[in-house]
């Protein structure tokens, strides 16, 4: 399985705060990765600047064997903000048009993928309404969708179920197993330690800028000698 | 190209805000063309009348380059800084725009979208201000028709002109700067501004001071005949174009000008690894009141907010520059005509103060936006959110108003009987429009939008400025007419009605309120 992410001494500052420290880690193909740590730890730092938002102060960090001051790379990554927002005033399949346009999806195929998207994720809200109108739940979703759009070979997620329904959320778990399956990658920041026991490989929890500790559940949970990941997450964040 | 996209997904957007079966809307979108209609139509009337007068008294052309030239570099000098403040924040990523860096789109494409945006609105500006100028002129001396369609050309390169070296400099600063402050450099363009500005009056002054000593035509055709002009500057280009069609070779000098600067824009942006600064909200000092925490929070959020500080100062100075040369004009004409001219100055003031209230006052509360959610469900009464959204108002308005006020009646050098009927109507006239604003904007808020121009639009946004203009206009109407005594008298009144009506009723919306962020 070749390395779909690379990280290699990444440090990251704002201002007199050090955001991330040296951080060194791979996410393969086939793989879902956790990303864990309390707030302010860095997680949403490195997954800003894998996706583009932020410059990386040092380090090396390529996706898909390529490296990302060269922006070729997004075409193989699909993001998943917390928080979505673009053009309110559209409505939904003018919102998706704008992403494949973007992505550079050929013009022939771009009804159908939209089609295949909003049916992917059925979007409860009227088609026609603008985004601006919709419910959180159903911005995510839509989100969700114009993100997978473009066929992305790796997914990075931030905070994945924010505002997702029970049902969309059992389906987006699915869909992020079955994509792992296919070859993708996924890597996702989250506070929840359920998600990540139910279908992470592997795991890295990271306070304070580092990592502390990565691998798979099992094997944090017998390197630490401890009964569940919860208990591992909470002996590494009290350590400080 | 994929600036080309976003700006096609803007435009079906902005069509879908027309569009809209929202009669409040298109009754907003309606006053407003009625409005920018009758502003052009004005500037017109009053531009032929003066020209016409010009013709009468037989003045020379040389006097037309000079007034011309003088009134286009006015204009031209106000889409700069209005075209700056703009393009500041094309070189910021705000948080809810974080998300598209991470589309396959470089730095450049994002950069030139906006500077296409940029570009559309300084030319705007430029066509709303300086065609009935010239289209006066160019009728009142039956040029031929094709003179109409010309000079579009020249004042299209020039707004090309001023969006490239604003965003030449902007990208020069970043590119030295690397991840430069957005605070610090919008308070240090503010000062830049203002020196520059001072530059240009006294440069132009010593004409104003001695058309009142002009008795005969020809000492008024030689006071401006004598005014040395940079040839090559777009403002002279186009008078001198104006006059003689031979002179548009001159066009290419200022096209080149333009090619020059976006060159080096273009090349700043794709070799020196320009990165969009985030927006963080720094600032030099905190307001810090333990009580009356929402005012501390108002007024930090402000001055943490660079380009809301820079548009304050960019309002402030052009209407400090006005005020000057009434104030100017005042001095030399202490007679007859000083009531008319201190009632244009009182009126100015006010003018000032609306738009004061228009674009920092009335959103306050609307602004709350998202996280509005956070001050209904505090344990504060919603009538002490209310009182404190007025006191942070009234802070904002009378530290601005009284800066003015001061500076002003020692310009205007003015006698006891006018300081004091200017200190009454400062005080009562900011303090009215203040609450009017504060009020309006509370009892009918729209938490959905956060863009100052979409907020001020709105029905109750227009309703208060109608209100304000008229508190405004009576007062000095009567002052004209009748004098201080029933003019101040009339402003009380005025004012003791406008707080009867509306502090009950932006009390009584604010209690009964639902927060809602979908409108």
């Amino acid at each position: 399985m070749n390395n779909l992410i690379q990280i290699k001494n990444f440090s990251k500052t704002f201002g007199d705060t050090k955001s991330v420290i040296d951080l060194n880690l791979e996410v393969k193909s086939g793989e879902i990765y956790g990303f864990l740590g309390p707030n302010g730890a860095g997680k949403s730092t490195t997954i800003k600047t894998l996706v583009g938002i932020y410059k990386k102060d040092k380090g090396q960090i390529s996706i898909n064997n390529i490296d990302i001051s060269d922006i070729s790379y997004k075409q193989y990554i699909g993001y998943i903000p917390d928080e979505p927002y673009v053009y309110e005033g559209l409505n939904a399949t003018q919102f998706l048009r704008f992403f494949a346009e973007m992505y550079s999806i050929d013009k022939s195929q771009i009804d159908e993928k939209i089609k295949e998207a909003l049916g992917t994720f059925f979007i409860d809200e009227d088609i026609n309404l603008q985004v601006q109108d919709f419910s959180r739940g159903s911005k995510q979703k839509l989100i969700i969708a114009a993100a997978l759009m473009h066929n992305p070979k790796i997914l990075i997620i931030d905070e994945p179920m924010v505002g997702l329904d029970p049902s969309a959320s059992a389906k987006f778990l699915s869909y992020m197993k079955n994509f792992t399956s296919n070859g993708g990658a996924v890597f996702m920041s989250t506070h929840s330690l359920d998600i990540v026991t139910k279908i992470c490989d592997r795991v890295g929890i990271i306070d304070h800028g580092k990592l502390k500790m990565e691998g798979s559940i099992s094997d944090i949970e017998k390197f630490t000698k401890k009964n569940s990941l919860e208990e591992v997450f909470f002996e590494i964040i009290n350590e400080k | 190209m994929k600036s080309s996209i976003f700006i096609k997904y803007e435009n079906i957007a902005n069509r879908r805000y027309f569009k809209e079966k929202n009669i409040a809307r298109k009754f907003v979108i309606f006053l407003s063309a009625i409005s920018l209609f009758t502003i052009i139509l004005l500037e017109f009337l009053i531009f032929l009348s003066l020209f016409h007068n010009f013709k009468t008294l037989d003045i020379p052309q040389k006097v037309y380059i000079t007034l011309i030239s003088f009134a286009l570099l006015i204009i031209f000098y106000i889409t700069f800084i209005s075209n700056f403040s703009q393009a500041m924040s094309a070189f910021v990523v705000r948080k809810k725009e974080e998300f598209l860096l991470s589309l396959p789109l470089s730095t450049r494409d994002l950069v030139n979208y906006r500077f296409i945006k940029s570009f559309l609105i300084s030319s705007m500006i430029i066509v709303i201000f300086s065609f009935p100028l010239i289209y006066s002129y160019f009728y009142v001396y039956n040029y031929n028709f094709i003179y109409y369609f010309l000079i579009i050309i020249p004042f299209l390169i020039t707004s090309f002109l001023i969006t490239s070296l604003v965003f030449f400099i902007i990208s020069l600063i970043s590119a030295i700067f690397k991840r430069f402050n957005m605070y610090y450099i919008s308070i240090f363009f503010y000062i830049i501004f203002f020196i520059l500005g001072f530059l240009l009056i006294i440069y132009y002054l010593p004409d104003f001071k001695l058309i009142y000593k002009v008795v005969k035509i020809s000492q008024f055709v030689n006071i401006f005949s004598s005014r040395s002009q940079i040839i090559y500057s777009p403002e002279k280009i186009i008078t001198n174009m104006s006059l003689n069609i031979n002179y548009s070779y001159n066009l290419l000098v200022l096209f080149i000008e333009s090619l020059i600067l976006f060159s080096g824009f273009q090349f700043l942006i794709k070799y020196s690894k320009i990165h969009l600064s985030r927006h963080e909200e720094k600032s030099f000092w905190k307001f810090n009141f333990h009580k009356y925490y929402i005012i501390s929070k108002d007024l930090n959020h402000f001055i943490s907010e660079e380009l809301k500080i820079l548009n304050s100062g960019i309002i402030l100075f052009i209407f400090f520059i006005i005020i000057y040369i009434i104030s100017y004009i005042g001095k030399f004409n202490a007679g007859v005509y000083y009531n008319f001219i201190f009632s244009a100055f009182c009126i100015t003031f006010g003018y000032l103060m609306i738009l004061f209230g228009l674009y920092f006052i009335f959103p306050t509360f609307s602004q709350e936006g998202q996280s509005g959610w956070i001050i209904f469900s505090s344990p504060v009464t919603r009538k002490s959110i209310f009182n404190q959204k007025n006191m942070a108002s009234l802070v904002f308005m009378l530290l601005h108003a009284m800066v003015i006020a001061a500076v002003l009646s020692i310009l205007f050098n003015m006698n006891i009987y006018y300081f004091l009927y200017f200190l009454n109507f400062a005080f009562f006239v900011t303090v009215g429009i203040s609450i009017l604003f504060t009020s309006l904007g509370t009892a009918y808020p729209n938490f959905s939008k956060r863009n100052i121009q979409d907020l001020s639009t709105t029905p109750s946004g227009l309703l208060s400025t109608i209100i304000s203009i008229f508190y405004i206009f009576i007062p000095i109407y009567i002052f004209y007419q009748f004098g201080f005594f029933v003019s101040i008298l009339t402003l009380y009144l005025i004012f003791i009605v406008l707080l009867a009506i509306f502090i009950p009723l932006g009390s009584k919306k604010i209690n009964t309120m639902d927060f809602s962020v979908r409108n």
